[in-house]
């Protein structure tokens, strides 16, 4: 990871060297060539050329491998801007300035759309949030090296001219380290690229018609938008209190230093842990509120002091400042992540759309916005009033990223290659061919797809509730209760019978049809099945089969009782049900309800495991406490599917066990995205089925397990003192365990358990009284 | 008679039960019966419809076909064929030490069958192992 990180890191810096290096003498010579007046009509150009750049570097992209589209965007960069070094210092041409001045707005985004696509590669979802904050601080460090560089060779060099040509030997270097990385990681960066397939998925679609690409493209716009209003600002109350050239670029150099340390110093002190607590909301969100907030300030500075006051001066330099840390340092990740709730195959695309395209598009706009303030003759706090309304919609936007980001994450992990579907009746003359076979099979498929009170409602079902087949018979028998005519009250007396009934056949039967034939009389029989039976695939289908109506009576049922068993099978189905509800069922106990406790439960048995050590005498112990990480792992999936659905639940937990892709990661991020950091990081702890002991243990150790010697875990698994554990298979496996771990002082812990009413901790006690005597005899209870 | 948790232990280390939970296995083990063999004496007879296998706790067992013979020792199982389709014994299975076995009948094992699929997964692997036997391939 250190090696990908640096590589990166290196490219970022570099871009900043580049980026610098040409700003500095570009825009000093634009503007003693055509004064900022000159500006808004260049960015216009920026905005034309950046959208034509972007649909090129699409076409490169899906043609080109990563490392083949950098050396081909950073190298025409070198051309550009070693040509303009050679048309300026041999050819006098100062016009070329203004094409320079052009190259730099779009160089940054080009740039980052080159390293961060690579980051996207180099760099699972969880890794992005961590170090990528930091490899945007190499591209501060890179800038503010280069512009101090930049002012320091000017004199030495004779003029800004010859800083170009320093640019372009830099723009050699970043070009030598996007190859360097090429060939350090060829499967990821050098392999060309695979065609993109149309996916149904909403999130695999051609990037520009993916929602979450659309809000992201607006997300980044604005974000680029406001950049440049909030610069505006600073520039032009600047050039007031500045009118001599020399103090106006003093101020540029001093403050151009203080937005670069501190947007350092928020990335490497600050950005990394704020953005892992905070999350992808806070990320995408942090920016923009902070922004609003320090526009309203400036806003009311403004309308009671006065434009020219020097406090309303301060309140926008700082406002900057902030603006540039909290891009650095948390926007510019954010966004990056985002990236990853995309299918691969249209991640580099949308990337490139909305980072290439984005920012020009922006450029193009405040350049309208500019002019249309000069003609105006706006004050300068119209521009701030204007940028809180854009920075407000941008706040807006976050949400909604947000909430595509989360959409995203949540088909991606939990996307399986197909879903089950219902039977339709799609062809009358094979149903009607198929109702009258001699195949029962066949009767029971066509009268599953002949739908209640759909088109084809009237089957004949008297002499199919004559079967000598239990599945056509109760099939039919389930459509007499649904039609509710007046062979409904013995069709629900055969049904119950065949419910109560001996025969597992019949009984199995029974729920099969009114799988196929759902109606509101069978919820509450088909709920009291729940409490009392195991659960059964012919009853989880015909749980779900009624999923609508029994949600309700299910919550209230599981809010009634307090019986564990009873619980857990009401919790089964719910998780069976939520599979095809669009909204969780209101009235749901909380999360952490079961999650605390269960989290803490998990950390003791690992930490009571952890102590016995390898005795094979043990083993029994050792393995019933795993067992019981597991059972606590299976609870919380069963109560997190409540919220979420079964099958969602079930391929989180499968690609927490994924060993190749960032399916693991993918799967961690969703459960923070879906509950919050704390309880997504312990659900990972606790539900990751190949996660080993020590590792979990080292995730849950918030629950503060005991660090006790083995002969304190057995000692508290027989008596558990605290009724924690309460499951006597356990307290058997600690009774076998205890004369090995507690030699003759045995005998007084297993002694009063040599009648307990359970035969197995009974016998198990027995036999460990008679293994706790000096002489190995049997025990006397 | 040994002990449940000591059942259990014996149970985990068959194939077909290893990924089954002890707690499970518990309950299993209440519906075994243990049976002991003396050298020479028959386990299972050629031709006999039986509903029940046998779980090899200690001791060497050979079985005997028209085709071929193997023996086979603790936490295998024979006669498991019997308890997913009950049809003739296919081979004679002798004891060639003192044999301790659990006998476990079609009834218990399909309530295991039918409530954890894990042990639907143990009988899979043990129907392809078999398979490739009598294939004589090891892919």
């Amino acid at each position: 990871m250190r090696s990908r990180v640096l590589l990166l890191a290196a490219q970022a810096c570099l871009l900043g060297l580049c980026v610098s290096f040409l700003v500095v003498p570009a825009s000093a010579l634009f503007l003693a060539r055509y004064g900022a007046e000159g500006l808004p009509f260049v960015y216009l150009a920026v905005a034309v050329l950046g959208v034509a750049l972007s649909r090129g570097l699409r076409g490169l992209q899906a043609r080109l491998s990563l490392t083949a589209v950098a050396v081909c965007c950073i190298g025409a960069y070198v051309v550009l801007v070693a040509a303009g070094w050679a048309l300026l210092r041999f050819g006098d041409q100062t016009w070329v300035s203004a094409v320079l001045v052009g190259l730099f707005p779009l160089a940054i985004p080009v740039g980052f759309v080159l390293v961060g696509t690579q980051a996207g590669r180099l760099l699972d979802v969880r890794a992005m949030k961590r170090y990528f904050a930091r490899i945007v601080a190499g591209f501060s460090l890179g800038f503010a090296v280069g512009g101090a560089g930049a002012a320091f060779l000017t004199g030495p060099l004779g003029g800004p001219v010859d800083l170009l040509l320093v640019d372009a030997v830099v723009g050699v270097a970043f070009l030598g380290a996007a190859v360097a990385a090429g060939r350090t990681f060829p499967t990821e960066l050098a392999r060309h690229p695979e065609p993109v397939v149309e996916h149904r998925n909403l999130s695999s679609g051609p990037a520009p018609r993916s929602p979450l690409v659309t809000v992201l493209f607006g997300y980044q716009l604005l974000s680029a938008a406001v950049t440049q209003l909030l610069d505006y600002l600073v520039w032009e109350r600047a050039a007031y209190h500045f009118p001599d050239p020399s103090d106006l670029a003093r101020f540029q150099g001093y403050f151009g230093t203080a937005i670069n340390v501190v947007a350092l110093a928020f990335v490497f002190l600050v950005a990394g842990p704020l953005l892992v607590r905070s999350g992808e909301r806070g990320g995408l969100a942090a920016n923009p509120l902070v922004v609003v907030l320090l526009l309203a300030v400036s806003a009311v500075v403004g309308l009671v002091s006065g434009a020219a006051a020097m406090i309303f001066f301060v309140v926008l330099g700082v406002q900057q400042v902030v603006h540039i840390a909290l891009t650095d340092g948390m926007t510019r990740s954010a966004i990056n992540t985002s990236y990853q709730a995309l299918e691969a195959p249209v991640r580099l695309r949308a990337q490139t759309v909305v980072e290439a395209a984005g920012v020009p598009v922006a450029l193009g706009f405040v350049g309208v916005l500019l002019l249309v303030f000069r003609i105006a003759h706006l004050d300068v706090r119209a521009v701030v009033v204007v940028t809180l309304v854009l920075s407000s919609a941008w706040l807006v936007l976050a949400a909604a990223s947000y909430r595509g980001y989360r959409h995203g994450v949540l088909a991606q992990v939990t996307a399986r290659p197909w879903e089950p579907v219902d039977l339709v009746e799609s062809d009358g003359d094979a149903v009607d061919a198929m109702l009258h076979s001699d195949d029962p099979r066949d009767v029971v498929l066509a009268l599953a797809a002949v739908r209640q009170g759909g088109s084809r409602s009237c089957v004949e079902l008297a002499p199919l509730l004559e079967s000598a087949d239990p599945y056509v018979r109760m099939v039919a028998v389930c459509r007499a209760v649904g039609e509710g005519g007046p062979a409904a009250p013995a069709g629900e007396h055969t049904w119950l019978a065949a419910m109560s009934g001996a025969d597992p056949v019949v009984r199995d039967a029974a729920l099969a049809g009114c799988a196929a034939g759902p109606h509101p009389w069978f919820v509450t029989r088909l709920l009291d099945e729940v409490e009392s039976a195991p659960p059964s695939a012919a009853l989880t289908d015909a749980v779900r089969a009624h999923g609508p109506d029994l949600a309700p009576v299910a919550v209230q049922r599981l809010s009634l009782t307090e019986d564990r068993q009873v619980r857990q099978r009401l919790t089964r189905a719910l998780g069976v049900v939520r599979d095809d509800l669009a909204e969780t069922p209101a009235g749901l106990p909380p999360l952490s309800s079961e999650l605390d406790p269960r989290a803490a439960r998990v950390a003791r048995a690992l930490a009571a495991a952890d102590s016995l050590g390898s005795e094979q005498e043990l083993e029994p112990l050792r393995r019933g406490l795993l067992e019981d990480v597991t059972r606590s792992a299976d609870a919380v999936a069963e109560v997190l599917a409540m919220y979420h659905g079964h099958r969602r639940v079930e391929r989180v937990i499968a690609e927490l066990g994924a060993t190749v892709g960032d399916g693991e990661s993918m799967a961690v991020e969703l459960l923070e995205v879906l509950e919050g950091r704390r309880a997504g990081v312990r659900l990972a702890a606790v539900l990751d089925p190949d996660l080993e002991p020590h590792e979990r243990l080292a995730v849950l150790d918030g629950t503060h397990a005991p660090r006790q010697t083995a002969a304190d875990w057995v000692a508290e698994l027989v008596t558990d003192p605290d009724g924690r554990w309460s499951d006597p298979w356990l307290r058997a496996c600690a009774l076998h365990a205890a004369p090995t771990v507690l030699g003759t002082a045995a005998a007084d812990v297993v002694r009063p358990w040599c009648d307990d009413a359970d035969p197995v901790v009974a016998e198990t006690a027995q036999a460990a009284l008679g293994r706790s005597r000096p002489d190995g005899g049997p025990g006397t209870p | 008679m040994l002990l449940t948790i000591e059942r259990v232990s014996a149970l985990k280390r068959v194939s077909l039960f290893e990924r089954t939970p002890d707690r499970v296995l518990a309950g299993i083990a209440h519906t075994l019966e243990e049976q002991t063999f003396a050298p020479g004496e028959d386990l299972m007879t050629e031709g006999a419809v039986e509903d029940w296998m046998f779980v090899l706790v200690d001791g060497t067992v050979r079985i005997t076909r028209s085709d071929r013979a193997v023996q086979l020792g603790p936490g295998e199982v024979v006669g498991e064929l019997a308890v997913l389709d009950p049809q003739p014994r296919a081979g004679t299975v002798t004891a060639l030490t003192e044999v301790l076995a659990f006998r476990l009948r079609k009834v218990d094992f399909d309530e295991a069958l039918r409530t954890r699929p894990e042990v639907a997964a143990g009988v899979i692997g043990e129907l392809v192992e078999r398979l490739r036997e009598s294939h004589g391939t090891g892919t």
